[in-house]
């Protein structure tokens, strides 16, 4: 079904003068994978997962710049030797960022998009569309616009559009990366109807334990190249060592998860205390009356379900929302907007939105009158960040980029940093880095606020974690964050 | 009551030889009236009463305002009130195309009517795009705001440029991003295959198109007469 001998991608222009500029994807990949066979490709960021899950769909060598060697066959197609609207008629692809992915504006329309660049017939689709939104259950997302969904649902209409085509190929690049559990127990459904109807499907990913019962075969890659097959019941009974040693998350999520680190307690002036906040948003309340504190040195993590406004309280908090009601203090006094944006950092989910400069080292003076070269070089030196000084922010990887962030919200001189989904799209490497960095500047004082679906980050670096509910913070029993993940997953389906 | 994509077009290109026309503000309000009321028959959301005031006060400062202001002011403000209260009806056309439009009714009836597929999916790709400017804009926005990007710079000219580079640089980098996602996704189901595609969400013209059609063909005729041969 799926056969790569040999197969090596270089990225960038064969022509460019400096081979800096040029990156190796892959090397010397052998491969086969049988049709019905649910394959998963791991490793650490940059092993090379993505370049093999193009080289199946063809955006390796049709799309992406770079030199291709080897042999890959799709259904008994060369790649090289096929277009890519023919290779589309048999692999379907679902890449990690659900807001890039989508043509059309209305899901009824994305989801068929691929049928109808293949002229199938109107009763065709239509009757496969009736089919997919029944299976799949998806009703409700019909009448939305795709601008009005979560990047949940709008990844379960990305999958949806897979499951029309009807393909006999799956391949989904990271898919989860952006997700909360909702989603991801909704796209593991879609996964196991696939499955089930005998698809093929190949998984680049790096949160796992949602595969377990799912994958047949583990391929774990390095420096792109295939180091390990593993057959699947000898990959998720790997023990923690060898599993941290290879870099990878977490593989079983009914592991005890327990905060390890002690919850602070601190006295009256030391602490942010939010009294009675209450937002509406179009009329609808988004929650009221919560009332809780948070130390100086202290990380809180924030979990609840989808929608329920996990984001706008840290908007609320900052000072970009204004609540209907409740007063935010610190240290004992009440702050108003502009002392809320004084006092408060933010790191948002998509950290593209805040990098100005043209390079890291402006981007640490921009906004910060009165820092010093010193203060700056200290800084990225302690974020890892001091060989790119000269580097463009854009230019950075995800996890320096966030890191970036802090570093400018550290320089301000600010007391509080919130930060939403920190580690989306992180593998274990960069998740731990982003963890203990964040548990470096809360022992220096800082206060630190991380609305996150990410239970390993959690585990690892929070000292309290909190439950946003509807009409209050509900305080968490490290040993039960597991249960209230999952039943707050139950409750959004 | 949803029209067809050409017969937008055609009222676009109408309302737009209306506005460059200098049609009495009789004639002007009964055409913003006019698309009003077809943006209520369009459906829920299409109406936008907010702009319908926003012309009901340029009017107010037109007429009765600026009689009674000084000169010096009036000739300040007569510019931007007289040129955008006379572009309105083009805004108006654009927020009945925007709102009711979808990218896949563009795709079919561009199609259907042989447009270079080029040329359709740089259209259908400019109207995906809108609300995710929209959207990168406030976060932007709202970035910029907690960083306090510009404190410090007291030339204002300086301070201005500054804060246009705050919004273009993530703006530009974020589109130059999504067009290669956009594009890689896109291609990976089809986009690029030479035949026909099946055009579902084609309708073909009916009753209603023609009515408008020929009601703002009059419309525009009677301006241009009005324009040109009686006066």
């Amino acid at each position: 079904m799926i056969e790569m001998k040999n197969a090596g991608f270089t990225y960038g222009d064969e022509t460019a003068e400096s081979e800096s500029s040029r990156d190796t994807g892959i090397v010397d990949i052998h491969l086969q994978i049988r049709r019905g066979e649910c394959v998963l490709l791991c490793g650490e960021s940059g092993c090379g997962k993505t370049t093999v899950t193009k080289l199946i769909n063809g955006l390796i060598p049709h799309f992406e710049i770079g030199n291709f060697s080897g042999e890959v066959t799709v259904n008994e197609l060369d790649t090289k030797n096929v277009p890519m609207y023919q290779l589309a008629e048999c692999v379907s692809s679902v890449f990690q960022n659900p807001k890039t992915q989508f043509f059309n504006t209305d899901a009824e329309s994305e989801m068929t998009f691929g049928l109808e660049n293949q002229a199938a017939s109107v009763e065709y689709i239509d009757k496969r569309l009736a089919q997919t939104i029944e299976e799949l259950d998806l009703t409700p997302l019909m009448n939305k616009s795709l601008f009005q969904m979560s990047g949940g649902e709008k990844q379960i209409i990305a999958f949806a559009g897979a499951y029309l085509s009807d393909t006999d190929i799956v391949v989904l690049d990271e898919p989860s990366a952006n997700l909360d559990l909702w989603a991801i127990e909704k796209i593991r459904g879609v996964m196991e109807k696939m499955k089930a109807a005998g698809k093929t499907i190949v998984i680049a990913e790096h949160r796992l334990y949602y595969l377990r019962g799912l994958v047949d075969t583990v391929y774990y890659m390095k420096n792109g190249r295939i180091l390990e097959s593993h057959d699947v019941k000898d990959f998720f009974a790997l023990d923690d060592q060898r599993r941290i040693g290879m870099g990878l998350r977490k593989l079983n999520m009914s592991d005890l998860f327990q905060i390890t680190r002690t919850a602070i307690q601190a006295a009256e002036q030391n602490r942010l205390r939010v009294e009675n906040l209450t937002l509406t948003y179009q009329k609808k309340p988004v929650f009221s009356g919560l009332s809780f504190e948070i130390f100086l040195g202290e990380i809180v993590g924030i979990i609840g379900a989808n929608g329920m406004g996990k984001t706008s309280l840290l908007r609320c908090l900052c000072g970009i929302q204004k609540p209907d009601k409740g007063i935010v203090r610190f240290n004992g006094r009440r702050c108003r907007t502009k002392d809320k944006r004084r006092l408060c950092g933010v790191v948002m989910q998509d950290v593209n939105y805040q990098l100005f400069s043209d390079s890291v080292e402006s981007e640490c003076f921009l906004g910060n009158a009165g820092t010093t070269a010193e203060q700056v070089n200290a800084i990225l030196n302690e974020m890892g960040l001091s060989a790119c000084k000269d580097a463009h922010p854009q230019g950075l990887s995800g996890g320096q980029k966030q890191r970036l962030a802090i570093a400018v919200t550290v320089l301000s001189g600010k007391k509080i940093l919130l930060l939403d989904e920190p580690t989306s799209g992180l593998d274990y490497q960069n998740m731990l880095t982003v963890s203990s960095l964040l548990r470096r500047l809360s022992e220096n004082g800082m206060i630190i606020v991380v609305v996150t679906h990410d239970i390993e980050f959690l585990e690892t670096t929070c000292n309290r974690c909190l439950e946003l509910t509807a009409n209050e913070m509900k305080a968490i029993d490290s040993a039960k964050i597991a249960d209230v993940f999952y039943q707050n997953s139950i409750a959004s389906m | 009551m949803r029209l067809d994509i050409r017969t937008y077009l055609i009222l676009l290109v109408l309302s737009a030889t209306c506005a460059s026309l200098n049609t009495h503000v009789l004639v002007e309000i009964g055409i913003i009236l006019a698309l009003s009321f077809l943006q209520l028959l369009s459906g829920k959301g299409v109406f936008m009463p907010r702009l319908l005031l926003l012309y009901g006060v340029l009017l107010l400062i037109q007429y009765q305002i600026f009689p009674v202001i000084p000169e010096v002011v009036v000739l300040l403000l007569s510019l931007p009130v007289v040129n955008i209260r006379s572009f309105f009806p083009v805004i108006m056309c654009v927020v009945l195309i925007y709102k009711t439009t979808q990218v896949s009714q563009v795709v079919a009836t561009f199609t259907k009517m042989k447009v270079s597929k080029g040329a359709t999916i740089a259209i259908a790709i400019a109207i995906r795009y809108i609300p995710s400017l929209a959207e990168e804009w406030r976060h932007i926005k709202e970035a910029m705001w907690v960083r306090r990007a510009t404190v410090g710079i007291h030339n204002p000219i300086v301070r201005l440029s500054k804060c246009i580079e705050c919004y273009l640089v993530p703006l530009l980098i974020s589109a130059i991003k999504t067009s290669d996602e956009l594009s890689a996704a896109a291609i990976t189901r089809g986009i690029d295959s030479p035949g026909m595609p099946t055009c579902r969400k084609y309708r073909p013209m009916g009753a209603a198109d023609y009515i408008v059609i020929l009601l703002s063909i009059g419309v525009t005729a009677f301006c241009v007469v009005n324009e040109y041969i009686l006066t």
